[in-house]
């Protein structure tokens, strides 16, 4: 991404535009964060509620950081590079759900899953 | 503790038979002895014949993809003859009375490393070499995007098929399958070294795989020729990006369960073991993470194969391309819903088991358009049956054979009756050795122009063939049959007479196979014989229809004198139909490439070191061989003079001799394919 690194070949109005992305994508990044810690250490919600909240914010600090940093966007020249994005994405989500699919129900089928015994 | 860690006398191959002689010990100390003789006499004859320096300098260092695709040809072909002694081996332990002339232990040695060899030393470099030779070709790239990391992949393979080899003369391979399950391989069951020898030979092979894929994925999105879109990409480099991608994905389930069961062995954790919280059943959950993606890593690049192997001797355009880039895709994205029907019988639910069951059908719908798409180009065409399509329609017709019986394998009630029988390993062979073998043998017979200037000798070629063919049915056929009766996988004899015969016919496969191989080995020696009489210098010996026939044979080391520009999915075909037999240059301009360097074998070499240490818990030597690594890496990061230039004028100057070559090669017709007459340039009309 030389054409982002250095100001060669690039006007004023596009450096700005790119050094803007990065900055709101710091500060959004840091907001994000701040909250997260607050969430968590704030004692304001229960656990469950401060988990979720917590996991959204991460996700979203994610979204975040391709677009201001990696650049990947729904523009048509990142169009390939959000596919494969999403491509990751579902990838994960398929062996991590699995997973843990496959060993919950191995456990409860064992009797020591969540209800251990009773469960049979 | 000594340095040398756990390492004794006893572990050295001869030992064991000079305390014991028995034919088990004595066969094991002559598969060391074949090791260290062959490794002794190839040194000596380099020595003799004075090729250890060219070797090195124009192989053993060279970044040049199709050199780097070659090497991984041969370490595939050498680990191949390793891998079908060992099944010859294990018939004749079949058919002699029980109980064999193996003891239980060897047995179990020999299944090991034959499915780990065939599987990672065979399969893996056999399709990643096909690759590297012909996909740059193919897309219009001079090169892989990372050349150096490129090397450091192969000989990080060449490390890990070093270690199975040295398994053979220090100590033993593991006793519990290519698949290592524990708790059985856990150190309580397998105190000694050989499933360190199995972790650590595929930590190596799989960090390379890995590095391989991302390589291969990086330049097919960024090195394609101008023009050339994803949708007018020729199929080998699309089911070379499936592939790609299902590497970097799912070899790394693998890396992480192996590392695992490395903690488990010497660190005492607990991730797989029996007690103290530890769940073996997700070392399979995880190994078959990686394995069924693996399946189709093994098998896509055969598929691309197919798909250029069967238009060009047909004379005919690919039939149906969207719809084979479409049903590789949906299998690429398919292989990672269905890992469970690996272990259906492990004790999940009966829903669990049958969506996986539902999802394993599902995978076999775009296989089958695929062999629709095959047929359809077949049909009508004008088909010669060179070596190459021989392989090609073998494959078709075992093929759906193989994929009928494992759609009844993804019943899990089927699975049920049939689980670890040898109905599943017959299975899984009439998969692979079409689906994999008989490509990679296409691949090899078609591409080898390219690589070396001449054609293969097509006698022994198509002797190979019918010998392979005829082998695979009479050695796995038997094995439904007997699988169906009851015979369970990995027995060292059995006592059922009912079995008997079918084993014999078994036993007559695996030799017929072995005489297959042979043919191969001879195909090759002949060939080199005879190469000045099958030269090809012109290029485009089978009125081809891929970029890759555009060039020259041997392909010279900058692959293209100009990148041309794609209008079309078949830019050589549009070329022949005008007339033409060179593509138009577009712009001559300076190129640059990486120049020869030793450092990927050097890397390679003190990582296998460090992998041989870590098995023999010398952990001393281990850690240094682990810094020197990464110092090498480092000093690689600090050398800026790693080009080379070639002027545009020398690519001129190239581009000219070619034109004139082609001029005054005579042009044959199709009919004299396969005789000395085809100096290249073959075409359809007889001129």
């Amino acid at each position: 991404m030389s054409h982002i690194n250095s100001d060669k070949g690039m006007d004023s109005g596009e450096y700005k535009h790119a050094m803007a992305r990065y900055v709101w994508g710091f500060a959004l990044s840091v907001v994000l964060t701040l909250a997260g810690v607050v969430i968590a250490g704030g004692g304001v919600f229960g656990a469950s509620l401060a988990w979720s909240i917590v996991g959204i914010l991460a996700i979203a600090q994610l979204i975040i950081q391709f677009w201001a940093f990696m650049h990947v966007d729904l523009s048509q020249e990142a169009r390939p590079d959000l596919y494969l994005v999403m491509f990751t994405f579902l990838i994960i989500i398929l062996m991590a759900a699995g997973t843990v699919w496959v060993l919950a129900d191995l456990a409860s089928r064992m009797g020591m899953g969540p209800g251990g015994m009773t469960g049979m | 503790m000594s340095i040398l860690g756990s390492l004794d006398l006893n572990d050295i191959f001869i030992v064991p038979f000079l305390k014991e002689p028995t034919l088990s010990t004595g066969i094991a100390a002559g598969a060391g002895g074949i090791v260290v003789l062959g490794a002794l006499a190839v040194a000596l004859w380099l020595t003799v014949k004075g090729w250890w320096k060219p070797l090195w300098s124009e192989w053993l260092t060279s970044l040049d993809h199709k050199k780097i695709g070659v090497m991984y040809i041969v370490l595939a072909a050498i680990m191949l003859i390793r891998g079908v002694l060992e099944a010859v081996v294990m018939r004749a332990q079949q058919v002699s009375p029980a109980p064999g002339f193996l003891s239980v232990e060897h047995h179990a040695e020999l299944f090991s490393t034959h499915g780990t060899i065939m599987i990672f030393f065979v399969a893996m470099p056999f399709l990643t070499g096909v690759i590297n030779v012909v996909m740059p070709l193919q897309i219009g790239a001079r090169d892989m995007e990372f050349p150096f990391m490129n090397a450091i992949s192969l000989w990080l393979s060449v490390g890990g098929a070093a270690l199975v080899m040295a398994s053979l003369v220090v100590g033993h391979f593991e006793t519990g399958g290519w698949t290592a399950y524990p708790p059985y391989t856990g150190i309580k069951l397998s105190p000694n070294e050989g499933v360190d020898y199995w972790i650590w030979s595929l930590a190596l092979t799989s960090v390379g795989t890995t590095l391989s894929g991302i390589n291969f994925a990086v330049t097919i999105y960024k090195q394609r020729a101008p023009g050339m879109d994803l949708m007018k990409m020729p199929i080998f480099a699309w089911t070379t990006l499936c592939t790609a991608i299902l590497m970097i994905f799912a070899m790394m389930p693998l890396t992480v369960a192996s590392l695992m069961l490395a903690l488990d062995r010497h660190a005492g954790f607990h991730f797989f073991t029996a007690s103290n919280g530890g769940n073996m059943m997700n070392f399979a959950n995880m190994f078959w993470l990686f394995g069924h993606p693996e399946v189709y890593i093994l098998i896509l690049p055969a598929f691309g194969v197919f798909s250029h192997v069967i238009p060009t001797f047909s004379g005919k355009k690919l039939y149906g391309y969207t719809s084979l880039v479409w049903a590789t895709i949906a299998i690429a994205v398919l292989s990672f819903t269905v890992w469970v029907h690996h272990f259906f019988t492990m004790g999940q639910t009966a829903h669990l088991n049958a969506i996986f069951g539902i999802a394993t059908m599902t995978i076999g719908v775009p296989t089958g358009v695929k062999v629709f798409n095959w047929l359809l180009t077949m049909w009508r065409g004008k088909l010669r049956f060179s070596t190459a399509m021989l392989f090609s329609a073998g494959f078709m017709f075992t093929f759906v054979i193989g994929g009928i019986t494992g759609v009844m394998l993804a019943n899990p009630t089927i699975d049920f009756a049939t689980h670890n029988s040898l109905f599943l390993v017959a299975h899984f062979h009439n998969m692979l050795i079409p689906g994999l073998l008989f490509g990679m043998f296409a691949a090899v017979n078609y591409w080898f122009p390219l690589a070396f200037g001449f054609r293969l000798d097509e006698k022994w070629g198509r002797r190979s063939f019918w010998l392979w063919m005829i082998g695979f049915y009479l050695a796995f056929m038997p094995l439904y049959a007997i699988g169906l009766m009851g015979a369970p996988r990995r027995m060292a004899f059995f006592t059922d007479p009912a079995y008997f015969p079918w084993l014999v016919v078994a036993m007559i496969g695996a030799l017929c196979v072995l005489a297959g191989l042979t043919s191969q080995v001879i195909q090759i020696w002949v060939s080199v014989k005879n190469r000045e009489s099958l030269m090809v210098p012109a290029g485009d010996p089978w009125d081809g229809r891929g970029l890759e026939w555009s060039l020259g044979c041997p392909v010279p080391e900058y692959d293209f004198t100009t990148v041309p520009n794609i209008t079309s999915r078949e830019p050589w075909v549009d070329t022949k139909a005008a007339g033409k037999h060179v593509m138009d240059p577009t712009e001559f301009v300076d190129i640059h490439l990486p120049k020869p360097t030793g450092l990927p074998i050097l890397v390679a070499g003190v990582a296998t070191v460090g992998a041989f240490a870590l098995i023999f818990e010398m952990w001393l030597i281990a850690a240094v061989c682990f810094v020197a690594m990464w110092v090498l890496v480092l000093i690689r990061s600090y050398d800026t003079d790693w080009e080379e230039t070639i002027t545009a004028e020398e690519l001129r100057e190239g581009y000219e001799a070619h034109k004139r070559l082609v001029e005054t090669t005579p042009k044959v017709s199709l009919d004299d394919e396969f005789t000395s007459k085809n100096r290249g340039l073959i075409l359809e009309e007889a001129v």
